[in-house]
């Protein structure tokens, strides 16, 4: 593309700045020439002639063209860069644009006149303008692809319905984390809860309802913890809490009985009103070990002592009066 | 005498873009310009009036204030050292290691 359109924006741009009685720039490119010999010999000779079917490429193509002088002034710009700046051509034509870097591949934001962001791929390139180089910038707006990408990457690491960061995103997390506590000699606690009874909830009442609680459950969950520490939903009706810089198995378990409280008040769901416990088991770090899935699987082992024990309740990983 | 830089830089603070920006600039101001900068970042998100003066209508845009003549580059400043010959800081950090 590159190959076809450098020449036909060389052409583009004698053809401007001899408007501006600026010195003429190069010639157009043997290769062009040919391509151009072998379009005619096509049969579509009929065509445009040579000097206005660059202009046509130029001014129709979709991209955005863009060129700037030495001092970062835009000398040219086509209707689509128009269209994507937010501004008629002659509004930007001798505007401070800067000079485009960044070579190969670059993301910007435009800002249009009415203060709205529009994300552009930027590729640049070198010219020459009369005896001066100038700089060549292709745009295209990316904003929709952009968008979409960054949906993506939420829902990669984000559960959708809670809005709390999912199974990947807390282990990525929590190494992290560890690793920070590692440096700082500090312990880690993971606290795993699981709801007790969900399950009936979602058999008697529905998904819906369910779907319902778990957010209501999220809510209240987040409204329990510090601002910094970590709660994530991995599964269905289970959440797991990690917390940084605790000085004693204490922390945890307060935090723990901070949870189970949260959750006693009774749930109103539109017309239902639903009675609701859970279980909390905890790991620390570095006694259970130093490992981000180890710690959970632990934690998890822990939850089910806890429900064992008669649920509402937590448990250690181990006995604490052993 | 070693010349300072004045190096204003225009970001939209949300996107990544422009944190990759600001990024790329704090690592070469602290490699290559060597304390002899002051920097002024510019949101224009929180200052759109600042980008209408200055007539900024892509971010990131770096400008170089001082030493005149003004020197303004728009891009993700990844190629550092396209960054600093372009702001024409490269001729200059030149003399002051002499």
């Amino acid at each position: 593309m590159s190959e076809i359109l450098t020449p036909a924006i060389k052409k583009t741009m004698q053809n401007v700045s001899q408007k501006n009685n600026t010195p003429s720039p190069h010639r157009p490119h043997p290769l062009c020439n040919r391509r151009l010999a072998a379009f005619r010999h096509s049969g579509h000779g009929d065509g445009p002639e040579e000097d206005q079917l660059f202009e046509i490429i130029v001014r129709h193509s979709s991209d955005a063209i863009v060129v700037t002088d030495d001092q970062g002034l835009v000398r040219y710009a086509n209707p689509a860069a128009a269209k994507l700046f937010g501004r008629r051509v002659e509004k930007l034509l001798g505007r401070p644009l800067g000079l485009p870097t960044g070579g190969e591949r670059n993301e910007v934001d435009i800002i249009r006149p009415e203060g709205d962001l529009v994300v552009a791929e930027m590729l640049t390139s070198r010219i020459p303008w009369g005896k001066k180089q100038a700089r060549l910038a292709m745009l295209r707006d990316i904003t929709e692809w952009r968008e979409t990408l960054s949906r993506l990457d939420h829902l990669a690491h984000f559960d959708p319905l809670t809005e709390l960061p999912n199974r990947s995103e807390l282990q990525r997390q929590l190494r992290k984390a560890l690793s920070r506590a590692s440096r700082r000699n500090a312990q880690v606690a993971v606290l795993f809860l699981d709801l007790d009874g969900f399950k009936v909830v979602n058999d008697t009442l529905g998904h819906t309802t369910g779907d319902l609680l778990l957010r209501e459950v999220a809510v209240r969950l987040n409204a329990s913890v510090r601002a910094g520490d970590l709660l994530a939903r991995i599964g269905g009706d289970e959440f797991v809490l990690v917390l940084e810089n605790i000085t004693c198995t204490n922390d945890a378990a307060h935090v723990a009985e901070k949870l189970i409280k949260a959750l006693e008040a009774p749930f109103q769901l539109d017309d239902t009103t639903l009675h609701l416990s859970a279980s909390v088991g905890i790991a620390l770090c570095p006694q259970d070990g130093v490992h981000a899935g180890r710690l959970v699987q632990t934690a998890d082992h822990a939850m089910y002592r806890a429900k064992a024990a008669g649920r509402g309740t937590y448990a250690f990983s181990w006995d604490p009066h052993d | 005498m070693t010349e300072r830089y004045l190096l204003r830089l225009f970001i939209s603070d949300h996107t990544d873009r422009s944190r990759y920006a600001l990024e790329n600039l704090e690592q070469i101001c602290a490699e290559e310009l060597g304390g002899r900068y002051e920097l002024e970042i510019v949101d224009i998100l929180l200052d759109p009036q600042a980008a209408a003066r200055e007539q900024v209508f892509a971010t990131p845009t770096l400008i170089r204030e001082l030493p005149h003549p003004v020197r303004r580059i728009v891009g993700d400043l990844a190629d550092h050292e396209q960054v600093l010959e372009d702001l024409e800081l490269l001729p200059i950090l030149a003399k002051g290691r002499d």
